[in-house]
């Protein structure tokens, strides 16, 4: 996504710093298995109605951990989190609405 | 795709162009999220139609499977944000050697996602509903099928874009041709494909029950 | 009485439930809201324009403040307003869902074309529903092939028929008499001939009916579809052998059997009835009507000598009807010269293709216009154009791209026009006329209306409007300019070559099994969506990280807010777009069905997906135009806006609100009452926003200096035109209402007065205001405001009319209409020949000034926005001195001297900058 202007070298060093050392990324990366793992086991426990929320609901603090420590998020301005939190709104409102549909009719 | 030495003419500074990269990368990514959120709207209205053959369908697929790929692409997520963190730290080799590590996860993942489509050929079951296993499924199995080959479908084609944006990311990296900012971009886009399969996992393979 | 005056007054066909009467009185309080809203806009506008008319060249006016309390105030009274109106609405809509009691029930089964009924107790009839009047029945829809959709005019009711699901309204019919039934869902060639009749019998005839005796009424109207005569209002009666030129191309004899005189399979029609013919085992022939209609039953017995016996049989599958049908089409094509029927109609579409490419190469050519200085100076190659990263040059040749396409797309709505100057049509076939109106809605909406105002006047502005150099991704820029031609000439390719005929909503399963090729128009489609997605990435990215240093988000110019507000619908809409067409396309190619009925599928979903882009859609056509109303308003007012934060908010809310309101495009698809009323309820929240705007845009004249150049005249058709379109919005959002709107010419003209009245009128006002900053030349005024008004006056011409014939009844996508509709058909064709001269007459003179115009100084109406200080046209580099932002866009308060001097004052409402 970024325009080239210059020649093709690397570049001098910036002092480029982040919050989210190694030792973040380690911990992120421990909790998506240990959620991970989680899904796993309670996919063979009966929850039945409770099922799919649970399910998605941890995938949904899945997709947070990735987004805030991995893609860095909670490093970034208001402006790129708003990005994110738009797409996860509108992908939402398009899921809830449609399914109501289906879900209401006679 | 490569770091200048100096920013664009256009921008106030390297670390300006550089926000503005991430941010642009960010736009998009919100895009293929919507892309990816009209078969998430079908899905689970066709669900809420068929509550039976979904569940039906997804005690077809191989959960032990469908739960190792999930662990590979976290692994491989994993890698990748620990590469911008090397390259953050000017140790560009070690970062380029993690991508490497990224792309064999990729790898691996979508052998045993084609591995899994073969079997599902082989038992009959193709997308459209058609192939062996159909008529004597309940009404709605197809449309289950054929969502899960389009949703996955759609999943690999982006994991192969990745894959193509991180062998690429690695070979400039050795031969120290790529700054931070590019890497931060690719591995974005790569993070993106490990989040929307967190999604599909327990769509496809999880959820068992009819409730 | 009175009502039956109004109901005379407004085209509206007499009512034949309690139901329509209810109806009807809940329209007639919303036409006389609209109309009142209307007046009082033009009427203040009027009175602001005489009473503060512009004196002194560069006039001083006071700055205006408007409290939170009164925008607050003005919606949340109209909230109020619309809500009632929507639960009135909604609870009509509800009571023709039934549930009270039970009621006699018919099956209404739909197929292409026509319309057939059953009884539980096995009795069937086809075309002719008789029912008693004064009982409640329940009619039960399904449809044996692709969507239909029931309409009843004088019920005021509309249900689709949808494959695979079942629907059902209950009416209950209080006045006797026939009633024509239309198909208001577009299903493909014979669309407009898909018709059936009601008739409501007295109990005492009904049982006679029941028992099997045929009372006159009902032989009258029954029989086959196609011959009904002598009854209610509008006797629809297509020659013979039309209905046969339909029938052969439906049933696929003109896949064997040419029109032309030429061999193909089988032996052409031409001349063929009466003709003397040889037969393979040494008998001759004269192919009379005996024969004729022999060889589709028995095609084997009597095989012409020289040709190959592969035709099917068409017994059993042929009804009588139609074969006879064929047989007068046959006999006819005989008769004619050369150089009619089928030839001709593939002669035009030659001619057709021809003019295409001839729109498309004078779109190219004049795209190197005029090599001045500046910008334009830069390079004078092709190559410097054509690969230029410049986003002004971008600009101007996607403005280029752009008129090409309006110039495509008006060119088939004028044919269109002309087409329907006659009921049973002029020049064109069924099949041409379907494939006309695809290409018309396709090359406005996508290729016109979508990029228009943002990739032209967006890309050339909105860098210099906050003090950047350029967007922020320049080579991405490029891409989007090109992935777009390659985008538009697929999709032109595709429409021309494959004469797709689905319309441009491409609704299954119509699009999904239509035989016409769909496939290069949705991949065009897809690929100008990229182009669409990668612009709008660029402009968020730009508006965020470009700003000059101290350049607030409330201190920018209000059109980029808006191209702002745009872009984020263009990145969040147009890929559920993308991934409906392919979804469209998969099924097509690799036959997935994931809408198909017959493996679970639901038609339905994919109306969700298309209308959650296609609604917000509309805002991306429209909001960009409400970016260069704001801004010409205030520009030739002198005065800055009434409030600036309103309009900024409004635009937000309706760049948001815009996502929300997608289902009321489906009040009739068979969705569930609940979201049905929900997407009611939203719906009109979101004309709240655009009422503010038109409030704060009058505000704003007043205590201004105006002047009537011609960009401020298009701005007065915009708010007139949008003042009326958005209200009818409201009502056909009404959800009763809509029972009787939904797919007639009112939503035609409705949508018309927003696209073509709002973001058309706004676009030529753009053309105008900044043709001097972007070609340094300028045009002469009285040609533009001579055209203007003929624009106006050619478009209410064209427009007014089809809100009438909405009311009566007419449907859109209609090749064929009722002869009773012919007068208003006329009008608005006449209208469309008027707008079409007077865009003819801007481009002309547009042309002209290019070359011979005065030169333009760099600020020629004297205006503060920041693009105006720098030179017309601007440097490569956008700006030829340091640009003071301190005095803000719309700061009119002191004379161009004392403004030259730095000042403390922010513009509109300075507040703290954001990110």
């Amino acid at each position: 996504m970024t325009d080239r202007e210059g020649p093709i070298e690397e570049a001098t060093p910036v002092a480029a710093t982040s919050s989210i050392g190694a030792r973040e990324i380690l911990v992120a990366f421990v909790a998506l298995l240990v959620l991970t793992g989680t899904s796993y086991g309670l996919s063979f426990v009966h929850l039945g109605a409770y099922a799919a929320p649970v399910a998605l609901g941890i995938a949904a603090v899945k997709v947070l951990v990735v987004a805030l420590y991995f893609m860095g998020l909670l490093d970034e301005p208001p402006s790129h989190r708003l990005a994110a939190v738009a797409a996860a709104f509108f992908v939402i409102l398009l899921v809830v609405f449609t399914r109501a549909d289906v879900v209401t009719r006679q | 795709m490569s770091e200048p030495r100096a920013h664009a003419a256009h921008f106030e500074s390297l670390e300006r162009q550089g926000e503005a990269s991430r941010f642009g990368m960010w736009v998009f990514l919100a895009s293929e999220a919507l892309l990816f959120g009209g078969l998430f709207a079908l899905y689970a209205a066709y669900r809420a139609r068929w509550p039976g053959a979904f569940a039906d369908g997804v005690a077809e697929n191989d959960v032990v499977l469908g739960t190792t790929n999930t662990v590979i692409l976290i692994a491989s997520s994993f890698v990748v944000a620990l590469a911008v963190h090397e390259r953050r730290g000017q140790r560009a080799r070690r970062a380029a050697l993690l991508l490497c590590l990224a792309v064999l996860g990729g790898a691996t993942f979508l052998g045993i996602k084609f591995h899994e489509y073969g079997h599902h050929f082989e038992l009959g079951i193709f997308p459209g509903g058609h192939g062996a296993h159909f008529p004597g499924a309940q009404m709605g199995a197809a449309i289950f099928f054929t969502l899960y080959f389009g949703m996955t479908g759609l999943h690999a084609i982006h994991v192969l874009m990745g894959m193509a944006l991180l062998v690429w990311a690695a070979a400039s990296l050795f031969r120290a041709r790529l700054g931070l900012h590019s890497l931060e971009v690719v591995a974005l886009y790569w993070h993106l494909v490990d989040a929307i399969w967190i999604v599909l996992w327990p769509l496809f393979y999880l959820l068992r029950g009819a409730a | 009485m009175t009502e039956e005056l109004l109901r005379h007054a407004l085209f509206l066909p007499d009512a034949g439930t309690a139901f329509a009467r209810r109806i009807d009185r809940l329209h007639f309080v919303i036409v006389s809201t609209t109309l009142a809203a209307v007046a009082i806009v033009f009427v203040t506008t009027f009175v602001f324009i005489v009473r503060f008319r512009r004196l002194a060249g560069s006039a001083v006016t006071p700055r205006a403040h408007v409290p939170w309390s009164v925008e607050i105030g003005l919606g949340s009274g109209l909230l109020i307003l619309f809500c009632a109106w929507w639960l009135v609405g909604f609870r009509q809509y509800e009571s023709i869902r039934g549930g009270s009691g039970p009621v006699a029930v018919v099956y209404v089964t739909a197929k292409q074309w026509m319309w057939k009924f059953s009884r539980p107790d096995g009795s069937r009839s086809a075309s002719v529903l008789v029912l008693p009047r004064g009982d409640a029945v329940r009619l039960v829809f399904t449809s044996r092939d692709v969507v239909h959709s029931f309409y009843v005019p004088a019920f005021r009711i509309k249900q689709d028929a949808v494959p695979g699901r079942y629907t059902s309204v209950v009416i209950r019919p209080d006045r006797l008499g026939t009633f024509p039934v239309y198909c208001a869902e577009y299903c493909g060639l014979s669309h407009s001939r898909m018709w059936a009749n009601v008739v409501v019998l007295d109990p005492v005839e009904y049982d006679r009916y029941l028992a099997g005796d045929l009372p006159e009424r009902v032989a009258l109207a029954g029989g086959e579809p196609g011959t009904r005569g002598g009854i209610g209002s509008d006797v629809i009666d297509v020659p013979m052998s039309e209905r046969g030129r339909d029938a052969a191309s439906r049933y696929g004899c003109l896949a064997c059997h040419t029109t032309d005189g030429q061999r193909h399979v089988g032996p052409t029609f031409r001349g063929l009835f009466g003709r003397q013919e040889p037969l393979a085992d040494g008998r001759t022939v004269v192919a009379d009507e005996d024969y004729l209609t022999r060889s589709m039953m028995e095609p084997m017995r009597d095989v012409v000598s020289g040709y190959t016996p592969v035709m099917p049989t068409y017994q059993g599958v042929l009804e009588q009807p139609d074969a006879a049908a064929i047989v007068e089409f046959i006999r006819l094509l005989g008769r004619r010269t050369a150089g009619s029927g089928g030839a001709a109609a593939r002669g035009r579409g030659r001619e057709a293709r021809a003019e295409l490419r001839a729109g498309a190469g004078e779109g190219g050519a004049s795209s190197m216009t005029k090599a001045g200085k500046d910008y334009l100076h830069e390079g004078t190659t092709i190559r410097s154009w054509l690969l230029t990263r410049d986003h002004k040059r971008i600009g101007v040749m996607f403005f280029f791209a752009n008129a090409a396409a309006l110039l495509l797309g008006g060119l088939f709505a004028l044919l269109m026009r002309l087409e329907l100057t006659h009921p049973h049509g002029t020049f064109l076939t069924s099949m041409t006329y379907n494939r006309f109106f695809t290409l018309h809605g396709v090359v406005m909406v996508w290729l016109f209306l979508i990029p228009s105002i943002p990739s032209a006047f967006g890309n050339f502005f909105l860098p210099i409007m906050i003090g950047a150099k350029d967007v922020a991704f320049p080579r991405l820029n490029l891409l989007s300019f090109w992935v777009y031609v390659l985008g538009a000439l697929v999709t032109i390719a595709g429409l021309v070559a494959g004469g797709t005929d689905t319309g441009w909503t491409f609704y299954v399963p119509y699009s999904a099994e239509d035989s016409t090729s769909v496939l290069p128009v949705l991949l065009g489609v897809f690929i100008v969506g990229w182009s669409t997605i990668v612009t709008g990435v660029n402009f968020i990215v730009t508006t965020h990280k470009m700003r000059t240093k101290g350049l607030g988000w409330m201190q920018l110019p209000l059109f980029v807010w808006a191209i702002y507000g745009t872009a984020v619908i263009q990145v969040l809409a147009t890929p559920v777009l993308a991934m409906t067409l392919t979804l469209v396309g998969v099924d097509r190619v690799l036959d997935w069905g994931l809408f198909d009925p017959a493996r679970g599928g639901d038609p339905v979903l994919y109306q969700h997906l298309f209308w959650f882009y296609s609604h917000p859609a509309v805002y991306i056509m429209i909001l960009p135009a409400m970016g260069v109303v704001s801004e010409c308003v205030s520009a030739f007012s002198r005065k800055n806006p009434l409030s600036y934060r309103a309009i900024v908010w409004a635009t937000i809310g309706i760049a948001l609100v815009g996502f929300l309101t997608w289902g009321h495009h489906m009040f009739t698809a068979g969705m569930s009452d609940f979201d049905a009323g929900a997407f009611g309820l939203l719906s009109m929240l979101v004309a709240i926003f655009s009422a503010i705007k038109v409030f704060t845009w009058v505000g704003t004249l007043y205590r201004g200096a105006i002047s009537l150049t011609t960009p401020f005249l298009y701005v007065l058709a915009f708010l007139f035109l949008f003042a009326f379109g958005g209200m009818t919005g409201v009502a056909v959002a009404t959800m009763s209402l809509d029972l009787h709107w939904h797919d007639t010419y009112f939503v035609v003209a409705h949508f018309h007065f927003i696209m073509v009245g709002g973001t058309l009128t706004a676009f030529l006002a753009a053309l105008h205001y900044w043709f001097p900053k972007v070609t340094g030349r300028l045009y002469p005024e009285r040609l533009g405001v001579t055209s203007s008004l003929l624009v106006f006056m050619g478009f209410l011409l064209t427009f007014v009319p089809q809100f009438l014939l909405g009311n009566a009844g007419m449907p859109r996508r209609y090749h064929y209409y009722p002869p009773s509709m012919q007068p208003l058909h006329v009008l608005s064709t006449a209208g469309a020949l008027v707008l079409a001269t007077g865009l003819g007459l801007t481009a002309l003179y547009l042309a002209w000034s290019l070359r011979y115009g005065e030169i333009a100084s760099s600020n020629p109406w004297d205006l503060a926005g920041y693009e105006w200080r720098t030179a017309s046209p601007p440097p490569a580099e956008n700006f030829d001195r340091p640009l003071d932002f301190a005095r803000g866009p719309y700061d009119y308060t002191k004379s161009a001297s004392e403004a030259a001097e730095p000042s403390p004052i922010g513009p509109g409402e300075t507040e703290a900058a954001g990110v």
